[in-house]
């Protein structure tokens, strides 16, 4: 079934195509919001809350685009409110939940996806959030800094110090295996 | 590093537990269940209105016919007399029973408590025999000068002995005077109609790339235009002057979208076919085609519409001076169907059209769009009968945005407006 037979039916809030929507994006939107949130219940929470509104909001999409990129777009825009909301991004010094955590991976072309968000969740917050709003997502610092009320140079400096501790984890995990 | 994160993940299906799904669709369930608050609020709004009615009909004000009485004769002061009246006149058929029109007055035991209560007024005024023509006056002077020289009209409070009279003119107090003064309870119904003028504004509500820009562009091509709104309502003033209101309105939010498009080729051609006639009679047909690019500017204009049913509950408070009065009201009125219609850019900055003339996929507003707050300042003159003009200056603010939660852009809207109408008394 093509997507603009679901969307078409979904734009009927016919419950079936809402479900065949739902079991064709949910694992790729998971993994955003497993991105944003490393605990599983915050993820699931984010995930259901990206999926009320893009059965809302889904007569705005225009068919031009990718239908795939416009999901991811709603969902991460969920899960910043969110963010917002819980104050996840409050405490942007506190470095101490990267040094407790434990990575079994060989090699950086070796790591597998669940290493990845393992390594990305165990990012301090603040870092979190602005690695992936710039690197996965393709904010711009001016918007990161728009969304997270912080300074553009606070932005860049937090994107920096995310891509060391990566780095530095990374060589860890080598040097342990 | 970077580019490695992003491919490894940007196609990643991390597993999903069973418990999304449900929760979703209890949510939308719930949602579905909930989509049609404001028709509640519409219905319960009538059935409080009726009731108020029927309320208003049996115990405040009965049938014309109820049974009334005078007992004695008791003459009261004429200092609370209001300042004009309406007469009725009873004609006596047989003993202390009169008739006027349909109606039928039974001078019984019950005249004093009905007419000191199912009366907005404490006093009336009566006359007999050969004064009623002089009676029917509307100026309280003009019935006094009368009672220093004819038996009637007199001003009884509640009692008054009238067996033995051939005809009676009851008078009580012209609406004008009630209306004006805080004195007594009613019920009304206004008709009110009246232009406004929206005042747009846009915010980034998304941090999509380019949203800024898409903001600007709108920004210069959009214009408020005049607009309008009417309104039916139906209300009850206290006696203390406070007032509520509710009923349905239609506005309508109108703007323009205005683009130049420079540097707009339009290609011209041109067709020349000529005839030469020889001497033989023979001719020959030149045809001689010429394609030009004409180089110009293109406008583009559309009116937009945004056209809403609304429930306004209104509370208000009445000021009355001598021969005016001003209502002071605010409140806030639930948008219950919002339809719109026009052609804006879209966030490629394209001109589009939605609604109507759109084909369905780019709809960026809302079809309710909530809640809006109210404040108007009314001047009320003159008086006909029971029904009275005014004029109100109001102001009408959006709460939220006329654009979906996921469209790049927040829409709100400040709306002036003066509204003039006419309103009924019970």
């Amino acid at each position: 079934m093509s997507d603009r037979e679901i969307i078409l039916g979904c734009l009927q809030k016919n419950r079936n195509y809402q479900k065949i929507l739902f079991d064709k994006y949910s694992g790729i939107l998971m993994t955003v919001c497993r991105r944003y949130f490393p605990e599983h219940e915050l993820a699931e929470d984010a995930l259901q809350e990206g999926f009320i509104r893009i059965f809302q909001s889904l007569q705005q999409f225009n068919f031009q685009g990718s239908f795939e990129g416009w999901l991811k777009k709603v969902v991460v825009n969920v899960a910043l409110r969110k963010i917002q909301t819980e104050r996840k991004v409050r405490d942007w010094a506190d470095l101490s939940s990267a040094e407790n955590k434990e990575f079994r991976c060989s090699a950086i072309d070796k790591l597998e996806e669940e290493d990845i968000l393992t390594i990305i969740g165990s990012l301090p917050s603040g870092y979190r959030t602005v690695f992936n709003m710039y690197v996965m997502d393709g904010f711009s610092h001016k918007e990161i800094a728009g969304v997270l009320s912080i300074t553009e140079s606070t932005s860049r400096s937090q994107l920096v110090k995310a891509r060391q501790m990566l780095q530095k984890m990374i060589i860890e995990t080598k040097e342990s295996d | 590093m970077d580019q490695f994160f992003k491919d490894k993940l940007d196609q990643y299906q991390s597993k999903v537990p069973h418990s999304a799904w449900e929760g979703i669709d209890t949510r939308l369930s719930e949602e579905q269940v909930n989509t049609r608050p404001f028709l509640w609020i519409l219905l319960i709004a009538l059935v409080l209105l009726t009731l108020g009615y029927l309320f208003y009909k049996d115990v405040i004000s009965p049938a014309k016919d109820a049974p009334v009485e005078i007992e004695d004769n008791a003459i009261a002061s004429t200092e609370s007399l209001p300042r004009s009246f309406k007469v009725n006149y009873y004609q006596k058929e047989e003993d202390n029973i009169y008739y006027v029109g349909p109606e039928k007055l039974v001078l019984s035991d019950a005249l004093k408590s009905d007419l000191s209560s199912n009366t907005p007024f404490q006093s009336f005024l009566i006359a007999s025999g050969p004064t009623l023509e002089q009676v029917e006056m509307n100026s309280t002077d003009a019935l006094f000068n009368l009672q220093t020289s004819l038996e009637a009209p007199k001003l009884l409070p509640t009692n008054t002995e009238l067996a033995g009279k051939e005809t009676v003119a009851i008078a009580w107090p012209d609406y004008k005077d009630y209306c004006y003064s805080n004195s007594n309870h009613y019920f009304f119904i206004e008709f009110n109609a009246g232009l406004d003028f929206p005042f747009q504004k846009l915010g980034v509500q998304h941090f999509a790339s380019e949203a800024q820009h898409y903001r600007d562009q709108r920004a210069l091509t959009e214009y408020g235009s005049i607009s309008y709104n009417a309104n039916l309502l139906a209300g009850y003033i206290h006696p203390t002057g406070l007032l509520a209101k509710t009923g349905i309105q239609y506005a309508q939010l109108n703007e323009k979208f205005y683009l130049v498009k420079e540097s707009v080729v339009k290609i011209q051609t041109k067709i020349t076919i000529d005839t030469m006639f020889k001497e033989d009679g023979s001719y020959i047909i030149n045809r001689d085609t010429t394609t030009a690019e004409i180089m110009g500017e293109e406008k583009l204009t559309t009116n937009n519409h945004f056209r809403m049913v609304d429930v306004p509950l209104i509370i208000g408070y009445r000021y009355t001076g001598s021969n005016f009065g001003i209502e002071v009201n605010t409140g806030l009125i639930f948008n219950i169907m919002n339809y719109s219609s026009g052609r804006i850019f879209d966030e490629e900055i394209h001109p589009t059209y939605y609604g109507a003339k759109g084909d369905g996929y780019f709809s960026p507003f809302k079809t309710r769009v909530g809640l809006s707050l109210y404040a108007g300042i009314r001047y009320m003159t003159g008086f006909y009968g029971r029904t009275q003009f005014y004029v109100e200056p109001n102001l009408r603010y959006y709460f939220n945005s006329f654009s979906n939660n996921d469209f790049p852009l927040s829409q709100k809207y400040m709306v002036l407006g003066i509204t003039s109408g006419m309103k009924y008394f019970f």
